[in-house]
């Protein structure tokens, strides 16, 4: 079947070499094949001849061995050849996947899905590659072996030498008729398979929910349901599959049977020898081995083709971002970052930004507060540009943002996210993200800072302990010190905490914001903390709500206003007042209590 | 070095024929036309050969007629044995996988949540998706081809015994290391070749996964050059497998064609042997030839059986290794009701984490009654949310008890430990389906009211009223478009929609602002007055009102 896709063939750039050589190898073994079989004819006629000499027979077993050892080596080159081929198409397909990954946005994840992403970048390339290894060079094969193997049996028998080349050149042609429908189905095929693993992994993600919910036995069901639909869709695409296999079975054997009687009857009317009509039989049967190791191909490479749909809708997403290198600086830069009239929205939500106008000059602390979902988080990809603003600039010391790319705008500044991600390997690794040349005591002091320094010299490994997948062997405090930790070692002059501490211990919490106060002598921060007692010391507290800053100063001026920041410090100190009530007045409130269930630990 | 295999290729053959069981008509019927094509392959050479034989006059017995009869008798059976084969081992096994898909989530649920703590979910994923599927081939190529190995030579073997007994004894050596030691031998040599690529395949799935949930980290600290450094350096190790892998395809396929290339010519020199010894059978000859070309096709088939196989192993060992994993939680045979629960009763429970080899809680006592509200504090990683999935029976204690009103916690059933307990979780996950859906995934039939009621003591209401679809909207992969609070107050929706005796929370306010944050305290104090509250909190104000605080520290 003839598969043609474009982006295949344009991702194919660096590998004709190699696909080249691979068919080279593969008609190396047809010529042997085909030299194999007139020895063994001429053989076998020459049997009936009581002529044949021993030396004779010893010359052509010679031969034959000969065209043996020229097909093995053939075929292992061609295993060779394929494994080059698939090696550098492997290099180059992932890294573009992933480097493409790398420039998406929070908005464009959302759209693909992770799970599309992870099938094209893994499984994708690997039915990707075998479309290069095995379908393409079969396919060139398929086109030029008919005509060598006509040539090597038009002196045999004309007629069954013309009828093979006639067929062989019809049926690519004809089993093409096949691909339509089969494109209209494994679009289906791929959806369902896409739902079904999308489904899969959710479930065992979400699992411990499911569970706790007892859920799980109706998520079975339905992973059943959906499982049996994946199948259909698979057995749609198998029975058309088939159907051409069919007919391409068909036209193969029947050409094979009328090879059979063509040389029958050539040689009942005498025009050929029984050596020539030997051949004639012999290669007829070998003819269309390429055809049929192209059909087993194909199935595989149908799958490559869908991967490289799926992989293409990836790269085709617009990740570039508004890039200016060229804007003049501004002659008397404010010494800070500068937001002017900004405005923001998500897609398909209410501005999440409306003309928001605010500088953040540089070494002192800045915070933000608000209720949930007033903007600030916004303001912080803002920011960290993880966003572009829709309207309004951003400027970084007299530099618009836009004349940066995002890799040198992040040199400057920093973000400890409410949940932070770490990656599987040892605490070192995850801690040298932000610092790749800290020496080991340097970490060990950022992990004191978080108060995680007594914990890691009690881990038996130290900084070679592992953290699990995404971080799965600590507990979450543990993963947002080390995520803290990771933001002190980072030597950027601008760092934002986004509700950093918010999982963290209470003890851990006031340790961790004395240190981050302590980085308020070298650093500018900007804060965003529930907590307003963390953020009262701050030189200039914005207030976000709707979308927009409806008081900005410090503590002291804030409280004389009676505003929105007046009531939830007052609400908070109220709330904080009752939490002390069973214990004590300050931050070890429960001492008392631990004389009444003492729990001992080792 | 040498890897280690958990089973032996019998075992594991003998594991999924039983698997097959259900399927004995169908695969029977696709072994059987397996069988018939393959010997119609011979056929139509034999027959074709013959034809032109009688032609020419080297034979009396049968008219060309019958020959050319035979031939394409041949043909046709080939032909439709071929499409049979493959329609009806495909269905087959196509339906067998559907099953096993499931079988194998219904092996993890088993092992949840345990199990999901060390075992890296896109290895999970690749056995669920990848490693299945290629099971199928073991039923849809395997068992067909299997017996086409053996009995193709034997037949060529039979008419060389015919012909000439010296054809057969040239051809019995090279059939049986065609067909018996190469085939060992290359499943033997294959076989952790095959294991340790789809091994790397499942940790580059994992690689890939950890990076997109984590790409905002990674472009925060401009990590994405070297996240991409590490993917192709995972991606070498594949290509270096693959390498080995590719090779030993190679030679599986190419060795036994030379073998057959080598009959072909022992044939040649039996008969010249023959002929300088007087003895002529070229007839003979020339069907042995032509029969013996056509018992490639055998070769071919133990091809895909070989590589094949492999690749099946290497799945279904993975696959077995899951559903033999003992599970952490064995549901009690004859469990017993606590109804409502009264008392809950830790007794010197000691707990560390299989594989950790640390103790997290050592002798650990606690006796909670009625409606106590119960604050757990103490540092990250001290035990704080272990002492509560030890409630919820995520694990069993190493040492010690759990009583909930006086009856071992191992002797409720889950289902109704975790009906009388509900809990909210440090991080609620967000399934995607509507926000509705998503609240009610513990009560599946309530009604939108209830579902309203529940998102507005959660102080949930007024936010969904501001989606684009209300309470339809449907929740992205990710969730990504949700707050942290946000997610939470769908997590406290949950609960509040179930009705459970004890309420357990993991940090429920961490991300809530104060004002939620006292409209939270505001519902756990109207709503469950008359509720046991445990609650691992290090806010001093959430602690509110809970009745009694209990420290966790280290020695």
């Amino acid at each position: 079947m003839l598969l043609m896709n474009k982006t295949l063939i344009r991702m194919a750039r660096g590998l004709w070499g190699w696909m080249g050589a691979i068919v080279l190898c593969r008609l190396l073994t047809l010529v042997g094949t085909a030299s194999f079989a007139r020895t063994v004819s001429g053989f076998l006629g020459d049997l009936t001849s009581p002529a044949m000499t021993l030396a004779e027979a010893g010359s052509a077993i010679a031969s034959a061995l000969m065209a043996a050892a020229v097909i093995l080596a053939a075929d292992l080159l061609t295993g060779e050849a394929e494994y080059r081929c698939t090696s550098k198409a492997r290099q180059s397909l992932r890294t573009g996947i992933f480097s493409k990954a790398l420039e998406l946005d929070v908005g464009n994840i959302e759209k693909i899905g992770p799970v599309s992403a992870i099938t094209s970048s893994v499984d994708g390339v690997e039915s990707m590659q075998i479309y290069y290894s095995k379908y393409l060079p079969g396919l060139i094969y398929c086109v030029i072996a008919p005509f060598y193997l006509f040539f090597q049996l038009k002196d045999s028998s004309l007629p069954t030498a013309l009828v093979l080349l006639a067929v062989s050149l019809i049926l690519l042609p004809a089993n093409n008729l096949f691909r339509k429908h089969i494109e209209s189905l494994k679009t289906d095929y791929w959806q369902s398979m896409e739902d079904l693993t999308g489904y899969y992994l959710e479930s065992v993600q979400g699992l411990t929910t499911l569970k706790l919910f007892h859920q799980d036995e109706r998520r079975t069901e339905v992973l059943q349901d959906k499982a049996d639909r994946f199948n259909n869709k698979i057995m749609d695409v198998m029975r058309v599959n088939f159907t051409s296999f069919l007919f391409t079975d068909g036209m193969i054997y029947g050409c094979v049977v009328l090879a059979a009687v063509t040389a029958f009857c050539q040689l009942a009317a005498g025009s050929i020898s029984f050596s020539a009509a030997l051949m004639a039989l012999m290669l007829s049967y070998s003819f269309f081995g390429s055809f049929r190791q192209l059909m087993n191909a194909t199935h595989s490479a149908l799958a490559g083709v869908a991967a490289a749909e799926k992989v293409e809708q990836l790269l085709s997403i617009d990740t570039s971002r508004p890039w200016n290198p060229d804007l003049p600086a501004e002659k008397e830069p404010f010494r800070g970052i500068r937001l002017e009239h900004i405005s923001y929205a998500y897609e398909g939500r209410a501005a999440a930004l409306t003309d928001i106008s605010f500088d953040i000059p540089k070494s002192s602390v800045t915070a933000l507060a608000g209720l949930s979902g007033c903007g600030k988080s916004t303001v912080a990809g803002m920011l960290m540009r993880f966003y572009d603003p829709a309207s309004g600039r951003i400027l970084l010391e007299g530099k618009d943002y836009i004349s940066m790319t995002p890799e040198e705008l992040r040199r400057h500044i920093i973000m400890v996210p409410q949940t932070v991600s770490l990656f599987a390997g040892t605490v070192r690794d995850n801690l040298r993200m932000a610092a790749p040349d800290a020496a080991d005591e340097q970490l060990l002091e950022a992990l004191d800072q978080v108060m995680l320094g007594d914990w890691i010299r009690s881990c038996p490994e130290g900084l070679d302990t592992q953290v699990g997948d995404s971080g799965s062997r600590l507990s979450g405090g543990q993963r947002q010190k080390i995520g803290i930790a990771r933001a002190l070692l980072c030597q950027a002059e601008y760092i934002i905490f986004d509700e950093a501490t918010s999982s963290v211990d209470i003890r851990s919490e006031q340790e961790i914001w004395h240190c981050i106060e302590q980085l308020a002598h070298t650093r500018t921060l900007i804060i965003i903390s529930h907590r307003l007692s963390t953020i009262r010391n701050a030189d200039q507290i914005l207030v976000l709500s709707g979308g927009q800053i409806v008081q900005q100063g410090s503590h002291e001026e804030l409280m004389k206003q009676q505003g929105l920041y007046g009531r939830l410090v007052t609400e908070q100190e109220e709330l904080e007042q009752l939490g002390n009530t069973p214990g004590a007045a300050d931050f070890s409130p429960f001492a008392s209590h631990a004389g009444k269930e003492d729990m001992l630990h080792a | 070095m040498r890897r280690k295999f958990q089973y032996s290729i019998p075992a594991m053959t003998g594991r999924l024929l039983k698997i097959a069981a259900p399927l004995k008509g169908t695969l029977l019927i696709s072994t059987l036309a397996s069988i018939i094509g393959n010997l119609s392959q011979m056929g139509l050479m034999g027959f074709g050969s013959l034809l032109l034989l009688s032609c020419a006059g080297w034979i009396s017995a049968g008219s060309p007629l019958l020959y050319g009869l035979l031939t394409f008798v041949s043909g046709a059976l080939i032909v439709i044995c071929r499409y049979l084969e493959g329609v009806v081992s495909h269905v087959g096994a196509y339906g067998l996988l559907a099953h096993m898909r499931v079988e194998l989530f219904r092996s993890i649920r088993r092992l949840a949540p345990a199990c999901l703590m060390n075992r890296e979910k896109g290895d999970l994923m690749n056995i669920a998706v990848s490693d299945v599927e290629t099971i199928e081939f073991f039923f849809a190529h395997t068992i067909g081809p299997m017996f086409t190995v053996i009995l193709l030579p034997c037949v060529t073997l039979g008419i060389a015994i015919a012909v000439d007994p010296l054809f057969a004894a040239v051809l019995l050596p090279i059939y049986l290391v065609v067909s018996v030691v190469f085939p060992c031998i290359a499943v033997k040599a294959g076989r952790p070749i095959g294991t340790r690529y789809r091994e790397r395949l499942g940790k580059m799935k994992s690689l890939v996964l950890e990076s997109i949930y984590g790409l905002r980290d990674i472009q925060i600290f401009d990590f994405g050059q070297k996240r991409l450094a590490m993917v192709q350096e995972q991606n070498r190790a594949i290509n270096r497998a693959a390498h080995g892998l590719t090779l030993h395809q190679q030679t599986v396929l190419a060795a036994p064609a030379f073998f057959v290339y080598l009959a072909r010519i022992a044939i040649l020199a039996a008969a010249s042997y023959l002929a300088a010894s007087g003895i002529s059978e070229p007839a003979g000859t020339i069907v042995l030839s032509f029969v013996a070309m056509a018992s490639f096709s055998s070769t071919q088939s133990l091809t895909t059986v070989v590589s094949s196989l492999l690749e099946t192993y290497a799945a279904a060992e993975r696959l077995f290794l899951i559903e033999d994993t003992r599970p952490e939680i064995v549901e009690c045979e004859h469990p017993k009701t606590c109804g409502p629960i009264r008392s809950v009763r830790f007794e010197h429970v000691s707990f560390g984490y299989p594989g950790s080899g640390k103790e997290v809680l050592k002798d650990f006592h606690l006796d909670v009654e009625g409606n106590e509200k119960v604050g757990i504090v103490g540092e990250s990683g001290i035990g704080k949310s272990t002492v509560l999935r030890l409630l919820l029976r995520f694990w069993n204690p190493q040492k010690g008890q759990i009583l909930i009103n006086d009856i071992p916690i191992q002797e409720l059933s889950l289902e109704e430990l975790h009906r009388r307990i509900a809990v909210l979780e440090q991080d609620t996950f967000l399934f995607n389906c509507s926000i509705a859906d998503n609240i009610a995934i513990g009560k599946p039939e309530a009604s939108r009211e209830e579902i309203v009621q529940a998102a507005k003591k959660a102080g949930l209401h007024d936010f969904i009223t501001t989606l684009p679809d209300g309470y339809d909207t449907q929740m992205g992969q990710m969730g990504a478009r949700l707050s942290g609070g946000e997610r939470q107050r769908v997590g406290i929706a949950r609960t509040m929609l179930t009705d459970p005796d004890v309420l357990v929370m993991d940090e429920p306010t961490s991300s809530l602002d104060v004002l939620h944050e006292k409209e939270l305290l505001k519902t756990l104090q109207e709503g469950f007055q008359d509720k046991m509250i445990f609650l691992v909190s290090h806010r001093p104000s959430t602690l509110t009102g809970c009745t009694r605080i209990v420290r966790l520290g280290r020695l």
